[in-house]
């Protein structure tokens, strides 16, 4: 009999959950033998817009964005080629602003609600490229000294200085709105003993393997307030972190967005850092989260 | 009674763009209480129940369900996120090893700036093994950095004014701190995490403050006074600059502690700290010898005016935001937090003493103690 697993793709607006949920439909419904940990065994619902995002993903485009207040669920049934076990899964796809929205608004729908109340994990989406962090003014200042501008002179009325911008709690950095998103799904959790298990990828991971920073270092630098959150909380939240490009590289660039087309077997773009390893296997945060679960119910 | 900052209100404004009504939102035409003072663009909130009833606020994560009229879609209250009334404090004293902080100086002193800068600091990383672990107000710390960050629009940081409390209730932020303290081993022979303690941080409101330094029966009637593991006295160092200014001032400091002591609101289970402000402006000035000099003897003032009356006593001099991305460590409020988070002398027991005027809120504080000891006998 095939377990029932919920997993949850978060993350604020051009993390990547789109461009990851298309890889990977491509990828568990086009797997030949071994190249993915999980293959689709059955589809329920309608593809037409899993498809749009396979699509989009192969032809190299910019991904669809997805409408707020979607109610896409992709519900997939797996095998796990490892196990041998098969696994039915859940996926909404939810907007980077609806997950903005819970943290400005303080309430998510119910059937999200009903979600939560049986997760798996998360696959917990961050981006070098989109997200936002906290810049204190007087960085900037900082930064103007040491390159030998002088100081800004305070503002007068007189100044025409724009006028400040009013605290809008949907712009708070990134990094705050997710620590505050697993807080919640920790809240709802209320029959679960057991840690949830958040996958922390970060996506457009070729932009920033050159740098030579594995991802976990990485997170643990650039994210540093949710690395702290997930740190100490290790009896709510077990964690790993995957440095993923399911593009391979910035479509926007017409050179680049041609040698990823000339690629014959499209899985060939995706870049997949998992501690030391460097695979093209996109199943792999899906299957630490199966097999974590599989491990605590065990 | 309604809760002036609970997560969902019963009036909502037709005005777009107001953010009345949400947590720390403000009235678009500029009402400090926008339904006492008939704000006419408020209407009746249909989400909020059949009977305009205020939504309890008693919950961290509220029960209610509640309809969006433009969506139709049901949606789930998530636990508030702004500042904590006393009620909702009591959530997070009734689950988990709680110090309350009580930061006590005038206006413009550098209350909130003392606040915001250890949250702040937290999203680099670990503060010599402190570690953030969480918080429940999210929405008032980033309410509370905004117009010190690059996204405000301003030029210059600068820091919320409002007070966090009111004058009738305290209001608390909260920090889940992960301790310093060295890992023990566990019983299985394995190696158990750092503990991790619960923050709740209040401010005196500037009409407290005056009436506390007026009236110990003020002090006396203050149920977080009698709850405070640690009370903070600041002193700003920026006024200790002025000749003139600096005797006012620390005379200040002295009267309000003289007045809580009288009302025994401090006694050996509470750690006073006495924090000189702003000390970066001090060492920039031409008389910070003098200051020097003149701080020490206040300090050693301070010291034999709690000596035996108190559990312990600090003296700290800070620098607030000069080098917010530098080091906490290198303007004293690590020590600050190393106190708070490590430091507790008060193990709750029978001999708390009676308030003046036992309010709810010091009985849900006293009852979330008893908790507390039981949870961990």
């Amino acid at each position: 009999m095939a377990t029932t697993t919920a997993i949850l793709a978060a993350g604020v607006p051009e993390s990547g959950k789109s461009t990851f949920l298309g890889a990977l439909w491509h990828l568990v419904t086009n797997s030949s033998d071994g190249e993915s940990v999980l293959t689709v065994t059955k589809f329920v619902g309608n593809r037409e817009y899993i498809q749009q995002l396979e699509n989009a993903w192969l032809g190299a485009q910019p991904m669809p964005h997805t409408p707020r207040d979607s109610h896409i669920r992709v519900e997939l049934c797996l095998h796990d080629s490892v196990s041998g076990a098969d696994l039915d899964l859940t996926i909404p796809d939810l907007s980077g602003e609806d997950f903005q929205g819970y943290f400005a608004n303080r309430s998510w729908p119910e059937d999200l609600d009903e979600l939560v109340q049986r997760l798996n994990g998360v696959l917990l989406f961050v981006s070098p490229l989109g997200g936002r962090v906290g810049v204190h003014l007087s960085e900037i200042d900082a930064l103007a000294t040491a390159a030998g501008e002088e100081s800004v002179p305070e503002p007068t009325i007189e100044s025409g200085q724009p006028a400040p911008v009013r605290w809008d709690p949907e712009k708070s950095p990134t990094p705050v709105i997710l620590v505050d998103l697993l807080t919640a799904i920790s809240d709802r959790r209320l029959e679960t003993t057991v840690p949830l298990n958040v996958a922390i990828i970060i996506s457009a991971w070729d932009t920033l393997a050159p740098n030579g920073l594995g991802p976990a270092e990485w997170f643990r630098r650039e994210y540093a307030l949710l690395h702290q959150f997930v740190s100490t909380n290790f009896n709510a939240y077990a964690f790993r972190v995957y440095g993923i490009s399911a593009q391979g590289g910035d479509v926007t660039d017409p050179p680049t967005k041609e040698r990823l087309l000339s690629l014959t077997n499209p899985r060939d773009r995706i870049l997949v850092a998992d501690g030391g390893a460097t695979t093209n296997d996109l199943t792999r945060p899906i299957a630490w989260i199966l097999a974590a679960s599989t491990a605590e119910n065990g | 009674m309604t809760d002036p900052i609970s997560s969902v209100s019963p009036r909502i404004c037709r005005q777009s763009g107001c953010t009345f009504g949400s947590p720390n939102g403000r009235c678009a035409n500029g009402f400090a209480d926008p339904v006492r003072e008939n704000c006419p663009d408020l209407i009746r909130n249909d989400a909020s129940g059949a009977d305009g009833g205020a939504q309890k606020n008693s919950e961290i994560s509220d029960e209610e369900t509640r309809t969006s009229s433009a969506t139709s879609v049901r949606t789930r209250a998530l636990y508030p996120a702004s500042a904590l009334n006393s009620e909702l404090a009591y959530h997070v004293t009734s689950k988990a090893p709680t110090r309350v902080v009580v930061v006590c100086g005038m206006p413009r002193t550098g209350k909130t700036t003392l606040i915001l800068s250890m949250y702040e600091r937290f999203q680099l990383g670990p503060i010599q093994g402190f570690s953030f672990a969480g918080t429940r107000t999210p929405h008032a710390f980033e309410e509370w950095c905004h117009d010190s960050r690059e996204i405000s629009g301003r030029e210059h940081a600068e820091t919320v004014r409002s007070p966090l409390t009111l004058p009738e209730e305290n209001r608390f932020l909260h920090l889940r701190i992960a301790t310093n303290l060295p890992e023990a081993t566990g019983g299985s022979g394995g190696m158990r995490p750092r503990p991790i303690r619960d923050l709740l941080i209040t401010d005196l409101h500037g009409e407290m403050f005056e009436r506390i330094r007026d009236d110990a029966d003020a002090a006396r009637r203050m149920p977080v006074l009698w709850r405070a593991d640690h009370f903070v006295q600041l002193v700003d160092g920026k006024a200790l600059v002025d000749a003139a200014e600096r005797h006012r001032i620390t005379a200040t400091a002295r009267q309000i502690l003289q007045s809580c002591l009288e009302a025994g609101v401090l006694s050996k289970r509470t750690i006073v700290h006495l924090v000189g402000t702003k000390w970066d402006i001090v060492r920039a000035s031409a008389v910070a010898d003098d200051v020097d000099k003149f701080w020490a003897t206040k300090v050693d003032a301070t010291r034999a005016l709690l000596s035996g009356r108190v559990g312990k006593f600090y003296a700290h001099k800070t620098a607030g935001r000069a080098a917010p991305r530098g080091s906490l460590e290198s303007w004293g409020a690590l020590d600050l937090l190393s106190s708070w988070t490590n430091e507790v002398l008060y193990e709750p027991s029978s001999d708390i003493p009676e308030p003046f005027e036992a309010k709810r809120e010091f009985d849900r504080l006293v009852k979330s103690d008893k908790a507390r000891t039981t949870s961990h006998s």
